[in-house]
C-alpha cells in the first residue's frame, strides 16, 4: 500500500508550493531584465493563466455537463470589452476614441475610485470592472442560453459558434463606435503591473471552479454529461442545470477575457474568432476532457509552445537547423500536425479524467526513475501484450462464426430458441423488446 | 377487490405516433403496497406507457392520477385531432404535463431497461446524484461549503451509505458503476431510484438478462425493499417465472390494447393471452 498523507499535509504542501510559486512569478517578473530569455517564462506563465482559465470554464461545460458549446472566444471578447471600455482614462478618451469624438463615457472607474482611496482604490477599479466583465458575460449567456440549451450535441456547438461569430461582428459595428469604438482598437486602459495579478486572479477562478465541480451540482453535472434520460428520472432539473452551468462557464470566460485585455494592453475584436476558440477547445483536449488539472497543464504547454519553443520555426531557424521550409505561418503546419497526432494516439489527453493529488504526484515521482529506466522492457513487453491479445481476438472472431453458424442451424430447425416456462406450456421468454 | 388505495391510476391512456398507436386505452391501478405486472409481446407498448408515466412523453389522451391527484392530462390537439384513433374523443378537455424531473419529486422512480448508470461516476455517487433533488442549499452556498451545504452533504453520504448497505453495495461503494458485475448493476440502478425517496417504483425489465437463480435472488430483493420501503411496484418483466412469482395483479398488453388483467392464475388460463403469445388458429 503507497503512503497516503493526511489531510493537513496535504493542505500545507498545497499552500507552500501556490506561496513558493507566486513568490517566484512576483520577483521573476520584477528583476528579470525585459531582453532576457527567462523573461519569456513569465509570459508564459501570464499568458499561460488566462488560458488555463477559460479552458477550466470551458472543460466544466464540455467535460463535466457534456455541453458541446464553442462560444467561448466569444464570452472572452465580451468581457474583455466590458473591462477595456470602463478603465480609460478619462483623459486618454479624445486619443482612443478619434473617431468617435471622444466615445459616450468619459470617465473611468480606476480614476474615480483612486481619486477616492488611493492606491487601494486603484486596485479595487480594476476589480470591479473585472467583476462586472464577468457578471455581464453571464447575463449575455444566461439570455442566449434559453434558446440554445433546448439543443443538443453538434447543434449546440454549431449554434454558439455561430452567436461567438455574431457577438464579434456586434462589437465591431461602426454605430455602436462611441462605446465599442467600432473596428479600431481600444487602448491605453489600466493593466497590471505584474505578472502576479492574473496568476492570482486564474488561481482562484479555478479554485471556485474545482470546488463547484466537487460539490452536490458538480455531480448532477457530471449526471447529466453521463446520461440525460437517467439524470432527468433523478429529479435532476436538466434545463436548470445545464443553464446553471454555461452561465458560470460565461462568467469565468468573461473574467479571462478581462485578464487578457490586460494581458495584451490593446484589443480588437478580429483575433477572438473561431480559431480562439479552436485553440482552446485543443488546450481543453490535451490535458483532458474532464480534468481541470489537465486544462492547467494544458494550457501552460500550449502557451509554451506557441509563444516560445516553436517561435524559431517562424524565424527560420529551430533547435539549430535551418530550413527555407520554415517561414512564418510553418508554427501553426507543425502544430496541426501535433493536434492530429495527439487526437489519433493520445485522445484521452495528458490527464485523461484524473485530477492531481499530492498522493497521486509523490507515487508518480517515485516510479519516475524506474519507468524510465524500464522504459525498454516495457515496450517489449507491450509489444508481446499485444501479440497476444490479437491472438486471442482472432480466435474469438475464429468461436463467434462458429457459433453463428450453430445458431443459425438451430433457427433453421424450429422453435429450438424459444425455452418453454415452468409455469405454464403456451408462454414463452421474450428476448429484450427490440428497441 | 381490493380496497387498498390506489396509488396510481392511468385513465384510457392513449400514446399515438403519427398513425401509429403505441399504447391504446390503457386502464391501469396501482394499489398501496401492491406489486402489478405489465407484460406483452414485443412491441406491445409497456415502456411507452413507462414513458407516459414518468413524463418522458405525454400522452395523446387520457389522465394520469398519482396519490389521488391528476398530474398529467391531454387530448388530442392540432393535426391529431384528426389522426386520432383512439375512443374517447372529447371525454378528457384539460392539458396538464409533467416532465420526467417533476415526476421523480412527486415520488415515482424508475429504472431502465437497458442500464443506465452514470457511468464516469462511483457506485456512491450514482447514489448521492438521486438525492441531490432534495437538498435545498443554493449553488453559491454548496461551492463555498456554506455551513447548511456541508450538513447537507454529510446526511446524503450517510444516507447513501445507509442504502447500499441494504442492498448489500456497501462493499462496492467506491468501484466504478461500470466495473459492477451486471447483476449489481441492476441493483444499484434499483438503489439509485430509491434514493429519490419514492413511494412508487416502475421497474422496467429487472431480471433482463438474469439466469433462473439471480432472477430469483431478484424476486426477493423486489419483496423485501417493497416492505421495507413501502413500496408499491409496477414492473415490465418478460421472464413469467418473476412475474407470475411476485405480482398480484397482471395487466397484458397486445399491439397497445389491453387484451387482459387479472391474478397470475386468472391470466394464465386466460385464452386471448395464450393467443397473443403463441398465436391463434389460422
Amino acid at each position: 500500500m503507497e503512503t497516503r498523507l493526511n489531510k493537513k499535509t496535504r493542505a500545507a504542501l498545497s499552500v507552500i508550493a501556490i506561496a513558493l510559486f507566486v513568490i517566484l512569478v512576483f520577483l521573476g517578473d520584477k528583476y528579470i531584465s525585459a531582453g532576457s530569455t527567462w523573461k519569456m517564462l513569465i509570459t508564459v506563465i501570464e499568458k499561460g493563466s488566462i488560458f488555463a482559465l477559460v479552458a477550466a470554464s470551458m472543460n466544466l461545460l464540455n467535460g463535466f455537463t457534456g455541453l458541446f458549446s464553442l462560444g467561448q472566444a466569444g464570452f472572452m471578447l465580451i468581457g474583455a470589452y466590458s473591462y477595456a471600455i470602463f478603465t480609460i482614462p478619462g483623459k486618454s478618451h479624445d486619443a482612443v476614441y478619434q473617431y468617435f469624438d471622444g466615445g459616450l463615457i468619459k470617465w473611468s472607474i480606476v480614476e474615480i475610485l483612486e481619486g477616492k482611496m488611493g492606491i487601494f482604490g486603484h486596485y479595487l477599479g480594476m476589480f470591479i470592472p473585472m467583476l462586472f466583465a464577468g457578471l455581464f458575460v453571464a447575463l449575455i449567456a444566461f439570455l442566449i442560453g434559453i434558446p440554445v440549451l433546448r439543443l443538443k450535441s453538434d447543434y449546440l456547438a454549431i449554434a454558439t459558434l455561430g452567436f461567438a461569430e455574431i457577438i464579434r461582428a456586434f462589437f465591431q459595428w461602426n454605430t455602436l463606435g462611441p462605446v465599442t469604438n467600432g473596428s479600431n482598437v481600444l487602448r491605453k486602459y489600466t493593466t497590471y503591473n505584474n505578472a502576479i495579478f492574473p496568476v492570482i486572479v486564474a488561481g482562484i477562478s479555478i479554485a471556485i471552479i474545482l470546488l463547484l465541480i466537487n460539490s452536490t451540482y458538480g455531480r448532477a453535472f457530471k449526471a447529466i454529461r453521463d446520461d440525460e434520460i437517467a439524470a432527468e428520472a433523478m429529479g435532476i432539473n436538466l434545463f436548470k442545470h445545464k443553464e446553471l452551468s454555461f452561465v458560470i462557464s460565461s462568467f469565468f470566460a468573461g473574467i479571462s477575457g478581462a485578464l487578457l485585455a490586460m494581458f495584451q494592453t490593446t484589443i480588437n475584436a478580429t483575433p477572438f474568432n473561431t480559431v480562439m476558440t479552436y485553440e482552446i477547445l485543443l488546450i481543453v483536449v490535451i490535458g483532458g476532457i474532464g480534468s481541470i488539472t489537465g486544462s492547467v497543464i494544458g494550457a501552460f504547454l500550449f502557451t509554451a509552445a506557441s509563444e516560445w519553443w516553436l517561435r524559431g520555426l517562424d524565424a527560420g531557424k529551430w533547435l539549430g537547423i535551418q530550413s527555407s521550409l520554415m517561414r512564418p505561418g510553418f508554427r501553426k503546419v507543425v502544430f496541426a500536425v501535433l493536434i492530429m497526432l495527439i487526437v489519433l494516439f493520445y485522445a484521452q489527453g495528458i490527464m485523461g479524467t484524473k485530477e492531481f493529488s499530492w498522493d497521486g504526484f509523490i507515487g508518480w515521482w517515485k516510479k519516475l526513475p524506474a519507468a524510465i529506466k524500464g522504459w525498454p522492457q516495457k515496450r517489449k513487453a507491450a509489444a508481446a501484450a499485444k501479440k497476444e491479445a490479437r491472438a486471442v481476438k482472432a480466435a474469438a472472431k475464429a468461436r463467434a462464426k462458429e457459433a453463428k453458424q450453430d445458431s443459425e442451424m438451430k433457427k433453421a430447425s424450429g422453435a429450438a430458441l424459444f425455452t418453454p416456462l415452468p409455469m405454464t406450456d403456451h408462454v414463452v421468454v421474450f428476448d429484450k423488446e427490440g428497441k | 377487490m381490493d380496497n387498498r388505495e390506489v396509488v396510481l391510476r392511468l385513465s384510457d391512456i392513449t400514446m399515438q405516433f403519427g398513425g401509429v398507436v403505441a399504447v391504446d386505452n390503457l386502464n391501469l391501478e396501482v394499489h398501496k403496497n401492491e406489486i402489478v405486472g405489465l407484460i406483452g409481446p414485443n412491441g406491445a407498448g409497456k415502456t411507452t406507457a413507462f414513458n407516459c408515466i414518468t413524463g418522458v412523453y405525454e400522452p395523446t389522451n387520457g389522465s394520469i392520477e398519482i396519490n389521488g391527484k391528476i398530474v398529467v392530462e391531454n387530448h388530442p390537439q392540432g393535426k391529431m385531432k384528426e389522426a386520432y384513433k383512439g375512443r374517447n374523443n372529447g371525454k378528457y378537455t384539460k392539458v396538464l404535463t409533467m416532465l420526467p424531473d417533476k415526476v421523480t419529486k412527486l415520488g415515482v422512480a424508475r429504472t431502465f431497461q437497458n442500464i443506465r448508470l452514470f457511468k464516469g461516476m462511483t457506485v456512491l455517487e450514482n447514489v448521492m446524484v438521486a438525492m441531490h433533488m432534495n437538498q435545498t442549499e443554493s449553488i453559491f452556498g454548496a461551492t463555498f461549503r456554506s455551513k447548511k451545504a456541508r450538513q447537507e452533504e454529510k446526511a446524503m453520504r450517510e444516507e447513501a451509505l445507509e442504502l447500499l448497505k441494504k442492498v448489500d453495495l456497501y462493499e462496492n461503494r467506491n468501484d466504478m458503476s461500470t466495473s459492477l458485475p451486471y447483476g449489481k448493476q441492476r441493483h444499484l440502478e434499483i438503489a439509485r431510484a430509491l434514493a429519490t425517496h419514492p413511494s412508487i417504483l416502475l421497474l422496467d425489465e429487472p431480471a433482463a438478462g438474469m439466469n433462473p437463480q439471480e432472477s430469483d435472488d431478484l424476486m426477493k430483493f423486489i419483496g423485501r425493499i417493497r416492505d421495507e420501503f413501502d413500496l408499491s411496484i409496477l414492473m415490465i418483466e418478460h421472464h413469467m417465472q418473476v412475474i407470475m412469482g411476485i405480482c398480484e395483479h397482471i395487466y397484458v398488453l397486445n399491439y397497445g390494447g389491453q387484451i387482459a388483467d387479472g391474478t397470475p392464475a386468472e391470466i394464465q388460463a386466460n385464452p386471448a393471452v395464450i393467443e397473443a403469445y403463441l398465436g391463434g388458429d389460422e
